[in-house]
């Protein structure tokens, strides 16, 4: 199932030229329970992948895989063909590899503006202390520069009118979209979204569906996707994933995926139990 | 061999108390979650209940120890469970740091009010007899205690694994709301678990009373050598802490045979067996895989993020410094010596609170063993004196000796999340004052540093005034720095790092070197504190940097507020001039006691009194201190929620889990 198997939105633009995020038959135990077992998703550029499953299937473990949060029994996860095994989670992130969490993780001290800059500061570190610790003068133009790039993810988020609040105040779905800002602003070329939907209501779920298609096709990132709004999932995603307990169930399109018995059964089976 | 057996014999017995001790820490740890660094200050209470009972009230010493075991202890844990913890749920792992050792303060300072600072003998709870089995003549008591411990222990073991009591206990480590739904009353199991912890620590106090007699901080010290067996097991295993208790009171008392008679010239190892369950502790916690101590505390109600710090204490505190400066200019000339003396101590004082403000308040890393990094500034800046070293460079020198120390505390600040972090810092803390205090190159063995006055331009400054604007300069600087570091860039990653340390991450920045960093600039001030707080007095001695003094201040700072200037201000002023206004020697301890209570009052609030103060008009409590990544406690604490969530996910409904916070 490469890119190009997929045509409906990828435009054409990036896809196909670089591989994006991909990883391979990924094995992940706690203890007796195997939370991932032989798990492959692939995330090409310029395409929104979706990710689903029924609780407990494992997603938000894959993503923690990729990122480098966890450490997988087996398996490999490579971005653009480049192994990714012995990279920090920093340094995955500078390489390109953005993230939402699930269980948001916002500066919840900092202003929404101040955790959107420290997005788009993080732009231009290097993997060095000295810039890590953030001591190195960064100029007036700099500056500048960093307040700008702010401007136009909150403008584009819609979070403009909330960019002085301190996020610890603001509502579940309010902090998403932070988090959402704050990983664009970071400019990065994969991006994964741990159910950046849930906290809003169909009508905003809908709004959010069609500003990430847009993301998409103006700057050609691809967006990996764990989301339990099946009807979101079914109008903005090119490719999806199904996993079930751990082990894939079925990759295709929203219509193929739609019309799987083996995916009804899935989550009908979950429902029942 | 006959040679060692009373050594082994006795030191089966101070295991098997440790035992008790460190099953009752994994009983309460693994069933809520919340570590209890008060455990030791239940046995010492409990100890000094015995004492009332029997020496005041003239009970038997068996229904004393019954009274104690089972009444007063189950009693303190369903207190300190439903009054103390009960109401932190949803805050993060600092705050219970933070409860837990206001507690311990507190009761330490409750019982020296009430009991006075001298040890109190009690009578012997076994008869006074000895079997004599050939090799080695073993006391009644020993055996008791021997044979109650592993009784107890067994018993632990076949409740976890047979009842059903022990069984829900165990449902609610692993999920306590998916227990409360599976009809496992999760709150009240947990409960239990807190009286029976607390009565198994009650017990250790009460069997270690006759040897050592009721002594506050004697009793103190050797409970929390348990955390060392506990440790071992990871703070979950019942077993290994059994036989990890057992395996380091032998060892103790070995080695103190073998200090004895090898190597009684090394002053440094006369300590050694005291410190080996804090060798464990530390060691255990800074090598282990990460990612192997995992936090259990309840993060499991989202965190209540309404935090109220206002936005202006994050900028640098102009007004307060002015404030700080301009009454410090002042006080000489309106002041009599004796007060200028004190402010002189209370201007080192402050470098020092705002040297730990930056971990407390800050980054949000408890450091429990500052007391360290000042004594060691104080007796570094005595020795360099001896060797001719002029006083101002000397002190700076004082302070880059302890910068390499504090960094090495920035591994497990690395490793670890807040109350891993908390516990390696109280572990090292604890077993540098055993190990290291009396080295020459610390105290030496009179426990004593001469330092003297710094000399400036040819004068020696042994004029009070004199001092005092020396001090004040050096503290106005040192305050300066510091919140340059919290106003700057610096501050502001560590300020992320503290809110999320994964968010940090996975935005692309590694957070090892800010870490290690704000570790050593808090551990130089500190140093620096130490030694004009030493050079006013001319001398430092062993007794007033003993680790008990890195709790108090932290309860101090906690309460006054660790996020400001202000904060460090009003904990100095808390903490210097109200024994100098009020002399009678009860202030003390009364103090220390309210530094206690006040700690667990303000656990939760943003910035302590200053923070309630400022903040009197959008007056909300907030609930997160220093927090936990996903990878640890909190992929733990999602899947809990996760698992609950009403599993509607149907391929045509609409946003279906609870992953609200
Ligand atoms: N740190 C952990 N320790 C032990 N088990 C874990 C841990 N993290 C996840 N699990 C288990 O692994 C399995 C997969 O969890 P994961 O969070 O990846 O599921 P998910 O698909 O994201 O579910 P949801 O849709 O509810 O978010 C679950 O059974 C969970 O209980
Ligand atoms: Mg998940």
């Amino acid at each position: 199932m490469s890119p190009a198997d997929n045509p409906n939105h990828t435009a054409g633009q990036i896809a196909g030229q670089s591989e994006g995020l991909r990883a391979d038959d990924v094995v992940v135990k706690f203890g007796g329970l195997t939370a991932l077992d032989g798990v492959s998703v692939h995330a090409p550029p310029g395409r929104i992948t979706g990710l689903i499953g029924p609780n407990g299937a494992g997603k938000t473990t894959l993503f923690n895989v990729c990122s480098g949060l966890q450490v997988p029994a087996a398996g490999k996860v490579t971005l653009d063909g480049e192994d990714l095994a012995r990279h920090s989670p920093s340094r995955r992130a500078r390489e390109g590899l953005g993230r939402t969490f699930q269980r948001l993780e916002l500066f919840g001290t900092m202003t929404v503006r101040e955790n959107v800059e420290f997005g788009v500061e993080a732009r231009w570190l290097s993997w060095d202390p000295i810039s890590q610790l953030g001591l190195r003068s960064s100029g007036r133009a700099r500056r500048r520069e960093i307040r700008h790039a702010a401007d136009e993810v909150l403008h584009a988020t819609g979070l403009e009118p909330l960019a002085d609040r301190v996020v610890g105040s603001l509502s579940t779905g309010q902090g998403r979209l932070v988090e959402l800002a704050r990983a664009m602003a970071r400019n990065p070329r994969i991006l994964l979204l741990d159910e950046p939907s849930s906290g809003l209501d169909p009508a905003e779920s809908r709004d959010f569906g069609r500003q990430l298609r847009e993301l998409v096709a103006s700057r050609g990132i691809g967006i990996l996707m764990v989301e339990h709004d099946m009807s979101l999932v079914l109008d903005i995603c090119d490719w999806i994933f199904v996993l079930d307990f751990g082990k894939p169930l079925m990759a295709g399109t929203a219509g193929e995926v739609r019309n799987s018995p083996d995916v009804q059964a899935a989550y009908l089976g979950k429902e029942a139990a | 061999m006959s040679d060692y057996l009373p050594f082994i014999v006795l030191g089966i017995t101070t295991g098997s108390i440790y035992a008790l001790a460190a099953m009752g820490l994994v009983v309460t740890y693994t069933t809520s979650g919340v570590f209890n660094f008060a455990h030791g200050a239940v046995a010492m209470v409990s100890a000094y209940a015995y004492y009332t009972l029997t020496v005041d009230w003239g009970l038997a010493p068996e229904l004393a120890v019954f009274l104690v075991v089972l009444g007063l202890g189950p009693l303190v844990g369903v207190i300190v469970d439903r009054g103390l913890f009960r109401r932190l749920q949803g805050a993060g792992s600092a705050a219970y740091v933070v409860v837990s050792i206001g507690l311990l303060v507190a009761l330490q300072g409750l019982v020296i009010i009430m009991y006075g600072p001298t040890s109190k003998p009690v009578p012997p709870i076994f008869p006074q007899k000895v079997v004599d089995l050939g090799a080695v003549n073993v006391g009644y008591d020993q055996i008791a205690i021997t044979t109650i411990a592993a009784g107890l222990g067994l018993g632990l073991a076949l409740f976890f694994k047979r009842t059903q009591t022990g069984l829900d206990m165990r449902a609610v480590v692993d999920d306590p709301q998916l227990a409360e739904l599976t009809g496992a009353n999760a709150s009240r199991t947990t409960t239990l678990a807190w009286m029976l912890g607390s009565s198994f620590a009650s017990l250790a106090g009460v069997l270690l009373a006759p040897t050592l007699g009721a002594d506050a901080l004697v009793l103190i010290l050797l409970v929390v050598q348990a955390f060392g067996a506990a440790a071992l097991g990871r703070l979950v295993s019942l077993p290994i802490a059994y036989a990890g208790a057992i395996g380091l009171g032998v060892l103790g008392q070995l080695s103190i045979k073998w200090v004895s008679e090898y190597a009684s010239g090394q002053t440094w190892l006369s300590g050694l067996p005291q410190s080996l369950p804090f060798i464990a502790l530390f060691t255990v916690l800074i090598v282990s895989k990460k990612g192997s101590f995992k936090e259990l505390t309840k993060s499991v109600q989202a965190r209540s993020s309404s935090q109220t710090l206002a936005p202006g204490s994050r900028r640098f505190p102009a007004i307060v410094l002015t404030v700080i400066v301009g009454v410090g200019l002042v006080i000489p000339s309106l002041a009599t010596d004796s007060r200028t003396t004190t402010a002189t101590t209370a201007m080192a004082m402050l470098i020092m609170f705002s040297s730990l403000s930056l971990l407390l308040g800050l980054s949000r890393q408890i450091s429990l063993c500052h007391a360290v990094f000042v004594a060691l500034g104080a007796t570094t800046l005595g020795h360099l004196q001896a060797d001719g070293v002029p006083f101002l460079p000397a002190l700076l020198m004082a302070g880059l000796v302890v910068v390499p120390i504090a960094g090495l505390l920035a591994i497990p600040a690395i490793r670890l999340s807040g109350l891993f972090l908390a516990l390696a810092t109280f572990g090292f803390g604890v077993l540098f004052q055993n190990l290291l205090y009396n080295t020459s190159w610390v105290f030496g063995t009179s426990g004593q540093v001469a330092v003297e006055r710094p000399t400036l331009f040819g004068n020696l400054l042994d004029g009070t005034n004199e001092f005092y604007f020396f001090v004040l300069a050096i503290a106005v600087a040192s305050v300066v720095t510091v919140e340059l570091v919290r106003a700057t860039r610096l501050g502001r990653l560590l300020r992320a790092t503290a809110d999320s340390n994964v968010a940090v991450e996975t935005l692309g920045i590694n957070t090892t070197a800010a870490r290690t960093v704000v570790f050593c600039v808090s551990g130089f001030f500190a140093a620096i504190a130490g030694g004009l707080l030493s050079s006013q007095v001319t001398t430092v001695g062993t007794s007033s940097y003993s680790f008990f003094q890195s709790l108090i201040w932290v309860a101090v700072l906690v309460a006054a507020g660790s996020a400001t200037l202000g904060g460090a201000a009003l904990a100095t002023t808390m903490l210097v001039a109200i024994p100098a206004f009020f002399t009678d020697a009860d202030v003390i301890n009364y103090q220390t006691m309210f530094f206690g209570i006040g700690a667990i009052l303000l656990a939760q609030a943003p910035n302590g009194l200053v923070g309630l103060v400022t903040n009197l008009p959008n007056t909300r409590l907030w609930g997160r201190m220093a927090d936990d990544g996903p990878a640890r406690a909190g992929a733990h604490a999602t899947r809990r929620r996760q698992r609950l969530a009403p599993t509607s996910a149907t391929p045509t409904s609409v946003p279906a889990t609870g992953a609200t916070r």
